[in-house]
C-alpha cells in the first residue's frame, strides 16, 4: 500500500488500518535476485522507491543536496544490510525508518556544528534547484508556492528533529503515529507529544503571519 | 503561546482528533463535546484550517536525474563491496611481510629494541658485551692513572 494514497488527514470515525503488511512476493523476489548478486534487480529497487525517499528527506531537511546524500546513504545501508535482511517489513517501511534516523542524526550534528563554529545557515536562500516549476501554474502562483513553501522549512527549522520527522511524517506521509514509534524507537506517548509540539508551533508561525496580513 | 483549554478539549486532543489518532472513547467523547461547544468547534475549524493550508513540498525528479542518482547509488554499493576484499588482501600482504621481515632480522624478533633476550646463548652474548665495555673503562682508567704519574 502506497504511504501518500492514504489520506494524511483520516476521516476521525475510521480506525486507521496498520500500514505494515506482509511482504508481497514480487519484492520478495527481487530481494532474492539482488542477494544473487543481480545487479540489474538492485538499481530496479532503487528507482522504484528513488522519489519517495528523496521526497521524505527534503520535507524534512528543506534541502535537496542534503536530501539526495541522505538518500543514497539510506540506499548503500539496505545495500549492505541485504543479506540479513528477512524481510519482516516492507523495503520502503525500512528506508522510512533509515532516512528518518539518519535526518535526526545529520539535524543534531548540524545543530551541534552551528553551536561550536557560530555557524548559521543562510535561511533566506532559497533552493534554486529544488524549484520545480509546475508548467501550469502562472508565475504569481509559483511566487506565492515558493514563499510558503520556504516560509514552512524556515519554521521547521526550529523544531527539534524528531518533531520535525514526527509531522512530516504524520502530516505529509499519512503514516499512524503507532508505526512513527515503531520506525524512530519511541513510545506511542512520546509521539504524540511531538506531533501537538510541532503542530502548535507551526500553527503559531502562520496563524501569526495570517492575522498581520488580514 | 499557551492555547485555552476547556473542559475535556484541550489542544493536544483537537490535534489527535484531526489526524484520527484518538481511540474509540475519547472520541466519542469529545465528539459530543464539539457538538455542545461551539467555541471548542470553532478552535477545531481553525486548526484544520491552517494545517489544510500548508503546503507539501514536492520535489519532482526527472528522468535525467533519476538515471543518475540510481547510477551513483549502484555505482557506490559496488564500491563499498569490493574494498573489503581488498582490505583483507592488503591486512593478510602487510602481516606477512612483517611476520617474514621479523624473521629476518638479525638476532631474530627477540632482538627489537626494548625485547628482551630468551636464550642462553644470547644472555652469554650479552655478558660478554657488558665485560668488553669494562675492560675498556678498566684501561681508561689505567690510562689515567699513567698520566697522573707522568705528570
Amino acid at each position: 500500500m502506497d504511504y501518500r494514497s492514504a489520506a494524511a488527514v483520516i476521516d476521525v470515525d475510521e480506525v486507521p488500518e496498520q500500514l505494515i503488511e506482509p511482504t508481497p512476493d514480487s519484492e520478495t523476489l527481487l530481494l532474492e535476485r539482488i542477494r544473487q548478486g543481480d545487479e540489474a534487480a538492485f538499481t530496479r529497487l532503487v528507482s522504484e522507491h528513488l522519489t519517495q525517499v528523496v521526497n521524505l528527506a527534503y520535507r524534512m531537511l528543506g534541502d535537496r543536496q542534503e536530501a539526495e546524500d541522505l538518500a543514497q546513504e539510506a540506499f548503500l545501508r539496505l545495500h549492505r544490510a541485504l543479506p540479513s535482511f528477512r524481510g519482516e517489513c516492507r523495503i520502503k517501511t525500512w528506508l522510512y525508518r533509515v532516512v528518518s534516523r539518519l535526518v535526526i542524526d545529520h539535524l543534531r550534528r548540524e545543530q551541534l556544528r552551528r553551536r561550536i563554529f557560530f555557524f548559521r545557515k543562510s535561511e533566506d536562500d532559497p533552493d534554486p534547484v529544488a524549484n520545480c516549476v509546475d508548467p501550469g501554474a502562472s508565475p504569481s502562483e509559483v511566487l506565492l508556492g515558493e514563499e510558503a513553501r520556504q516560509k514552512l522549512f524556515r519554521a521547521m527549522q526550529k523544531l527539534s528533529g524528531r518533531q520535525r520527522a514526527v509531522f512530516v511524517l504524520r502530516h505529509q506521509e499519512g503514516l499512524p503515529l503507532k508505526e512513527i514509534a515503531t520506525l524512530l524507537h519511541l513510545k506511542e506517548g512520546t509521539v504524540k507529544v511531538h506531533l501537538h509540539r510541532a503542530v502548535q508551533f507551526l500553527r503559531q508561525e502562520f496563524t501569526d503571519d495570517e492575522e498581520v496580513t488580514s | 503561546m499557551k492555547r485555552r483549554t476547556q473542559g475535556t478539549c484541550n489542544e493536544k486532543d483537537l490535534v489527535l482528533f484531526h489526524y484520527g489518532e484518538l481511540d474509540t472513547v475519547a472520541r466519542q467523547r469529545l465528539r459530543q463535546h464539539l457538538d455542545a461547544c461551539q467555541d471548542c468547534s470553532a478552535r477545531l475549524a481553525g486548526l484544520q484550517r491552517t494545517l489544510a493550508a500548508l503546503p507539501l513540498p514536492d520535489l519532482t525528479l526527472s528522468d535525467v536525474e533519476k538515471h543518475r542518482l540510481t547510477a551513483v547509488i549502484t555505482d557506490r554499493a559496488g564500491q563499498r563491496a569490493q574494498p573489503r576484499r581488498w582490505m583483507w588482501g592488503s591486512a593478510l600482504a602487510t602481516g606477512a611481510v612483517l611476520a617474514v621481515s621479523l624473521l629476518v632480522m638479525p638476532g631474530g624478533p627477540g632482538n627489537l629494541p626494548g625485547g628482551l633476550p630468551r636464550s642462553e646463548a644470547e644472555i652469554g652474548m650479552l655478558q660478554d658485551m657488558e665485560l668488553l665495555q669494562n675492560i675498556d673503562l678498566l684501561e681508561n682508567l689505567e690510562l689515567l692513572q699513567e698520566l697522573e704519574r707522568v705528570s
